[in-house]
């Protein structure tokens, strides 16, 4: 893995690579492959203690202490309306931004951090296959045969569970 | 043009005039009451210095309006201060409306509103008060000679009284006794500097202020109003020496030996002219504007000496004080709050560390270093909690004045007694509790404290007591407001709650006596037969009990019919901090906030019986709703353990009890309150979490939501 694109003195080739470069944060959820740009990542946590939250909707898997600050932790499997696995070793909290907030999603493993060049990611897709809402997903990259949904962190928690927690908020 | 266009760039000294106005309309509302029943001379000049202040600073930002205002309640407070006149009810009463209305006014410059208001009627009644005296002063003036008299008369801006006075050679004896007046000024000022070394001190500034207030007083009676600006700006460049705002400084000392300078010479061309000419001397106004402005701008971080204008305020007390942003103030105690996490952390650490290691001297070194760590941070804690307190005579200090007013309305005599003024909470707790206090007190004046006949009759003191205490007990305070009047009749509250249909007649034969004098905390339920403007102000007291609810308070009535009544409220110290009990359900962990609770006790299960699909529970003569934690918050239930014990811990939500059913009762906890992130929002019940010195997240109860969750509050 190169290193182009980092720091002000490279050349101008190198800046083109960059622009046409995106780093993703993979992860598997339920047998597929999902990709996350690194920029709304902020770690990758393994899964410490959760505090369960009564009352909250499903996918809330509940309460995590990052050091200090308390985050939620979403199930993002529960979220797609997948099929749970069961925790393991290799279970991780990977901890977004998402619309300003700091949120961590539950996926049953994180694999590595690949860079993919924008022209193979294919934004318009037919959705009816991934049987996932096309709203939070930005792309589908295709690396080495593999292909990757790329989720868009800021989609993900919008309409219906925005309604859902208003709900909460309301009464 | 707005008046708020001419002040782009000062946005600070308006605030600062805003927050100071605020501040001195408290102490004046206070003096003013204290001045009907204490004619003291220090009162009024305290109210002088005021109103005194209220019209160069309105006069300087363009306010002309309040400036006119301010200067006729000046003028009123000067015949008062020269015991012209005597502060009747009446003069009261004027006063406080101006007072009122500057209260109003500040509310619109805060939001940048600019008004045409009507003040004639009220500088009418003003000018009015002044006319009662204006007539007691000619006969004083019969004795003391005409030429004061002329000179005072024009003082009362042409009132009736005084024009008839008006002798052919006026004129010019007027002017004689002003150059003489003015001489006589300027010597004593000279004598008083010379005594200090020609220096402006701290001590002398305040005499020297008085004289010049004078001399602009003296300056615009006898039409030099230019004259008396200059003297005006002098003298608030003074008081801003006196009360420590300005240092004492070369520059200013040239500054007032120019003024003196100059004067002379307006009075030495004044008596070559035989008449004194109103005068302009543009740049010394200039030079004091500086100076004094000096003062306001750096004024959010000046340091106040206390000027005594508000009795009772310990901080006065020559204590040095900073204006700090709450917002500041907010991020300091969420730091204080991490630091005592990390904290506690160590501390968990170290432990660990010390159980596997054998004792070293770095490990008694790791140690030290650990207990001193936790002392200091619960210091700064403890300190950082402190600057968020204010005592509580903050929300006191205003309810003399209620009181006075609503005795003088309703025709009653009533006395307002005020203990604990001293407690101090958090600011935000101060915030909220004023509201419903103001209510308290205006309906144990209202509805508890008879007429002076009815009293009488009763064989009661014709003047009704009105006692409002405040009392630190743990990290709670307890104010209670009580009265010696009518007291409440349980029953008569009853069947009024029938006749409203507040309540059914079933509901009402099932209701302990607590539940029946609780009912006046329903909504649309009023004893008062007619709606006046005291309790008519949409303000019931349901909306006391729905503040208290939110404070994580509780409220608790005692009354006796013809003895009077007593309303006591419990509230927590600070809102930022919880200190609760941490109760397990089963697996689980929660904190209770004591705030809510009122005891625990072990439960007998069998005690417990369904009514209509909810659990109750009889507990000291009445029936409580009671909830099982379990079950609401689907905590997995061991059901092979049969011989489980179970406990009932008592809250109180405002006036309503609950029984929260839980397995274990493991020990009192201070937690910092945490919230659970925003993309959660709020979960019912669930006030937020807080983090152990074990990195565990607890959630802490929001004990009010919680019963209005389950449908019982």
């Amino acid at each position: 893995m190169t290193v182009s694109g980092l720091g002000g003195a490279v050349s101008t080739a190198a800046e083109d690579n960059a622009a046409d470069i995106k780093q993703l944060v993979i992860f598997e959820l339920a047998g597929g492959i999902y990709g996350l740009d690194i920029q709304s990542v902020r770690e990758i946590n393994r899964l410490i203690d959760v505090t369960p939250i009564p009352k909250a909707p499903d996918f809330v898997e509940g309460i995590i202490n990052l050091r200090g600050t308390i985050i939620p932790v979403v199930d993002l499997a529960m979220r797609f309306g997948l099929e749970t696995t069961a925790r393991s070793k290799d279970t991780r909290i990977v901890v977004i931004e998402s619309e300003g907030h700091t949120l961590g999603m539950k996926v049953d493993e994180v694999s590595e951090v690949l860079r993919i060049k924008t022209d193979e990611i294919d934004e318009a897709i037919n959705m009816t296959t991934t049987g996932i809402d096309a709203d939070f997903v930005e792309g589908v990259g295709k690396v080495d045969d593999r292909l990757i949904l790329i989720l868009n962190p800021d989609k993900l928690f919008s309409a219906e569970e925005h309604l859902e927690l208003a709900e909460i908020a309301v009464d | 043009m707005s008046v708020y266009d001419n002040l782009v760039g000062m946005e600070e000294v308006l605030d600062e005039f805003i927050i100071e106005t605020i501040e001195l309309l408290e102490a004046v509302n206070e003096d003013l009451v204290h001045l009907e029943s204490d004619p003291d001379e220090e009162l009024v000049n305290r109210i002088f210095r005021a109103f005194h202040t209220f019209k160069g600073t309105c006069g300087f930002l363009g306010f002309t309006q309040a400036k006119d205002l301010a200067h006729v309640a000046e003028d009123l407070l000067n015949q008062l201060r020269n015991g012209k006149l005597q502060p009747s009810g009446a003069i009261i009463d004027n006063l406080l409306a101006s007072s009122d209305w500057f209260a109003q006014f500040i509310n619109d410059v805060k939001e940048r509103e600019e008004k045409v208001y009507e003040i004639d009627p009220l500088i009418e009644k003003l000018k009015a008060s002044m006319g009662d005296g204006a007539a007691a002063e000619a006969e004083a003036i019969a004795a003391d000679g005409a030429h004061e008299a002329e000179g005072e008369a024009i003082a009362t801006d042409g009132a009736p009284a005084a024009e008839g006075d008006g002798t052919g050679n006026g004129q010019a004896d007027k002017n004689e006794v002003c150059i003489q007046r003015l001489d006589g000024f300027l010597n004593k000022i000279e004598t008083e500097l010379a005594g200090a070394d020609q220096q402006i001190t701290e001590e002398n500034a305040g005499q020297l202020a008085g004289q010049f207030s004078d001399l602009q007083l003296l300056c615009s009676e006898n039409q030099l109003p230019t004259i008396a600006t200059l003297m005006d700006y002098t003298h608030q460049f003074l008081v801003a020496v006196e009360k420590g705002k300005l240092l004492p400084s070369a520059e200013g000392n040239v500054v007032l030996v120019e003024v003196l300078h100059w004067l002379h010479e307006v009075l030495d061309d004044g008596r070559e002219q035989a008449e004194l000419q109103d005068a302009d001397n543009s740049t010394l106004l200039e030079d004091l504007a500086a100076l004094i402005h000096g003062e306001v701008t750096s004024a959010a971080v000046s340091k106040k000496q206390g000027d005594g204008a508000a009795k009772g305020v310990k901080a006065a007390a020559g204590g040095q004080t900073i204006r700090v942003d709450m917002e500041r103030l907010e991020n300091l105690m969420n730091l204080a709050g991490e630091l005592v996490l990390s904290r506690n952390q160590l501390g968990q650490a170290y432990s660990t560390l010390a159980a596997e290691k054998t004792a070293d001297s770095s490990m008694d070194n790791l140690d030290q270093v650990n207990n001193s760590l936790g002392r200091i941070t619960t210091e700064i804690q403890e300190a950082v909690m402190q600057m968020r307190m204010l005592p509580i005579s903050n929300v006191f200090r205003k309810f003399p004045r209620v009181i006075r007013d609503l005795a003088r309305d309703k025709g009653k005599q009533m006395e307002l007694v005020l203990i604990g003024e001293d407690t101090e909470l958090d600011r935000s707790v101060i915030e909220s509790i004023s509201d419903p206090l103001l209510h308290l007190v205006r309906n144990a004046a209202d509805h508890g404290i008879e007429t002076p006949e009815i009293r009488k009759a009763m064989g009661k003191p014709e003047t009704g007591t009105i006692t409002l205490s405040a009392s630190h007990a743990g990290n709670h305070i307890i104010i209670e407001v009580s009265d010696d009047g009518a007291g409440m009749d349980a029953e008569k509250l009853v069947a009024k709650a029938l006749e409203k249909g507040t309540i059914s007649s079933m509901e009402a034969e099932s209701m302990s006596y607590r539940d029946k004098l609780n009912l006046i905390f329903r909504p649309g339920f009023s004893t008062a037969a007619k709606v006046t403007d005291v309790s008519g102000r949409g303000v019931g007291m349901d909306v006391v009990s729905t503040n208290i609810k939110k404070l994580n308070g509780a409220i608790d009535i005692e009354t006796k019919v013809g003895q009077g009544s007593k309303i006591v409220i419990k509230l927590p110290l600070t809102l930022a901090i919880v200190t609760g009990l941490k109760v397990a359900v089963w697996d689980e962990e929660y904190i209770i906030p004591f705030g809510s609770i009122i005891e625990t006790v072990k439960l007998d299960t069998s005690a417990l019986t369904k009514v209509e699909d909810k659990w109750v529970i009889r507990f000291r003569e009445s029936v409580i709703n009671t909830l099982y934690l379990d079950e609401w918050f689907s905590v997995p239930v061991d059901k092979d353990k049969k011989d489980q014990e179970y406990y009932a811990v008592v809250v109180s939500v405002a006036e309503f009890r609950y029984a929260l059913v839980v397995t274990g009762l493991n020990g009192q906890e201070e937690a910092v309150i945490k919230p659970l992130g925003q993309v959660l929002g709020r979960i019912p019940g669930i006030a937020g979490g807080t983090i152990g010195g074990d990195g565990k997240i607890t959630l802490i109860l929001d004990v009010p939501e919680l019963v209005h969750r389950m449908g019982l509050g």
